[in-house]
């Protein structure tokens, strides 16, 4: 595969994720709230933990302070296993949103000789360069967050001159362990598409042993009715206000709307119905095509 | 046309089932190189499956497809090939121009066509891509994106993008079928010269007689069965085909 080649089919895929904004920027988001949940917590722990080993005898203070920090280490953990897990399966929905949508494109590109090694690492990429920058800012923000907890630490344990601080295995959860569970996520997600023929990408039958429609496993049948529970709840980028817009119906010109019975023309949904009827009492007073 | 009677490509009791259904029922041809060959038959009688599993797209329930060109004369089976080097071949040998051309929406023209060309290694030099342009007539619309272009311009640059890497053979799945007269009479005397200028062998899947009519070899499929393989000894010249649609 030629380098052109290679950096042209990266453009189209890179296009293609990022057509859902609202989708990436809520991963972001996701990413970055992962480590900042946990680093949050972690700096006011680690260099604390490390000043106290050294103090031969604690004070009743410095004693319920090591407590505390304790406890505050397994919560950081369980919010980031909580939250990485979270972030994954919102991974796995987008990658399996993308895959359906997009299977003409991935059809597209391996009739033209791709390889899925090549095409799945550049979804395993995407997924890195978002874990991985998400992680960073979450990690700014929590050495800056950190300073609340420190001081409300101060105040409730009578310790004072508490330091912020990280260890490099807390550095190494909080950001390579994010990373390499989304880009598990990626990796895995592509099989919706590896090893699939072409031919069946192109036609649309690409999910594993049916149609496109179809889900490939319970778990991604779940998934399906979470992204389109999600996809109603995020804002919906469209270009016109009205929501009565001309022939936007699901009928069928000639078709009849199932509230009133009268002819749609195409161009009423049940919501469209119901704001006619409410406007005017009869329907057949709104003008048909 | 190149003049030659060796195949480029085998197929040996090709069968093909979805479900239930059994779409292709034992198909067996050649194809020469070189040639110019329509896969002639009426809607659902199995020729664009046939032409998928000829290209690699989609494997057969059972027989193989061989592929003699590339200084192969034993023959590479394709059917058998894993999904990388099955991706090569495609990469390096086969090019495909579909239906609903399937340009890639975030790319231009030009990049199109470029994201067809081979590695250095394919032991065939490309195309030049300026006289190719010249060719097809797309040189005014390269900076233009595929939605705003329309069905013919978008097809011509389908067939750049196949054509671009000198493939050994080209399959054209209903190429004309999204198109007006006028268009569709013009991809076919692009595929047409296509074939003479660049010895590109052409398969084409088509339901339409007067395409047909153009071809050197016609093989009709009904029913999932290979119904006729003929010869065509006078074939109309692509300019001058009376266009009728329907088997």
């Amino acid at each position: 595969m030629s380098m052109d080649a290679q950096r042209l089919a990266r453009r189209q895929l890179t296009a293609g994720l990022l057509r859902s904004r609202v989708f990436v920027a809520l991963l972001w988001v996701l990413c970055a709230l992962t480590s900042f949940m946990y680093f949050f917590v972690r700096f006011s722990i680690d260099g604390n933990r490390k000043a106290l080993l050294t103090v031969p005898e604690l004070s009743e203070g410095q004693r319920m302070l090591t407590v505390a920090m304790n406890s505050n280490s397994i919560l950081a953990r369980n919010f980031l296993l909580a939250l990485i897990l979270l972030t994954g399966f919102v991974f796995g929905m987008f990658f399996y949103r993308f895959f359906r949508r997009d299977r003409k494109t991935m059809g597209c590109l391996k009739a033209l000789g791709f390889r899925d090694r090549g095409l799945r690492r550049h979804f395993v990429g995407f997924a890195a360069l978002l874990s991985v920058t998400g992680a960073l800012v979450g990690l700014l923000a929590g050495y800056f967050g950190s300073g609340i907890l420190l001081a409300a630490n101060e105040r409730s344990y009578g310790v004072q001159g508490l330091v912020k601080g990280v260890s490099v295995p807390s550095l190494l959860a909080g950001i390579l362990g994010p990373c390499a569970v989304f880009c598990l996520v990626a990796f895995f997600s592509y099989r919706l598409v590896a090893g699939r023929e072409a031919g069946r990408l192109l036609s649309g039958s690409a999910a594993r042993g049916g149609g496109a429609g179809k889900a490939v496993s319970p778990m991604l049948a779940i998934a399906d009715r979470m992204v389109k529970v999600l996809q109603k709840a995020l804002p919906r980028q469209e270009k016109t206000r009205s929501r009565i817009k001309p022939n936007s119906g699901r009928l069928p010109p000639g078709g009849k709307s199932s509230r009133c019975g009268s002819p749609c023309a195409g161009r009423c949904r049940w919501f469209c119905c119901w704001r006619r009827s409410w406007a005017f009492p009869s329907c057949s007073s709104w003008p048909t095509r | 046309m190149a003049n030659t009677t060796s195949p480029i490509l085998t197929a040996e009791k090709l069968t093909k089932e979805f479900g239930p259904e059994q779409v292709l029922k034992g198909i067996s041809l050649r194809v020469e190189a070189g040639e110019f060959t329509t896969i002639l038959g009426p809607s659902g009688s199995g020729k664009s499956t046939l032409l998928s599993i000829l290209s690699g797209l989609l494997a057969p329930t059972a027989g193989r497809v061989l592929y003699h060109g590339g200084g192969d004369p034993a023959g590479r089976e394709i059917t058998a090939m894993g999904e990388e080097e099955l991706a090569d071949w495609k990469r390096a040998e086969a090019g495909n121009v579909f239906q609903n051309y399937l340009l890639l929406g975030s790319l231009t023209a030009g990049e199109n066509i470029r994201i067809g060309l081979p590695d250095g290694d394919t032991g065939r030099e490309p195309v030049p891509f300026d006289q190719l342009v010249d060719t097809l007539g797309i040189g005014d619309i390269l900076d233009k994106f595929p939605a705003q272009l329309s069905g013919g311009q978008q097809q011509r640059v389908a067939i750049a993008r196949a054509v671009i890497k000198k493939p050994g053979i080209l399959f054209c799945d209903e190429v004309t079928g999204a198109l007006d007269e006028a268009n569709s009479k013009r991809v076919v005397e692009l595929l047409h010269a296509v074939n003479a200028d660049y010895g590109i062998t052409v398969l084409f899947v088509t339901h339409n007689l007067a395409i047909a009519g153009t071809a050197r070899r016609v093989i009709t499929i009904k029913d999932g069965l290979l119904h006729r393989d003929r010869v065509n000894e006078n074939p109309v010249p692509a300019a001058s085909m009376v266009w009728e649609q329907g088997v």
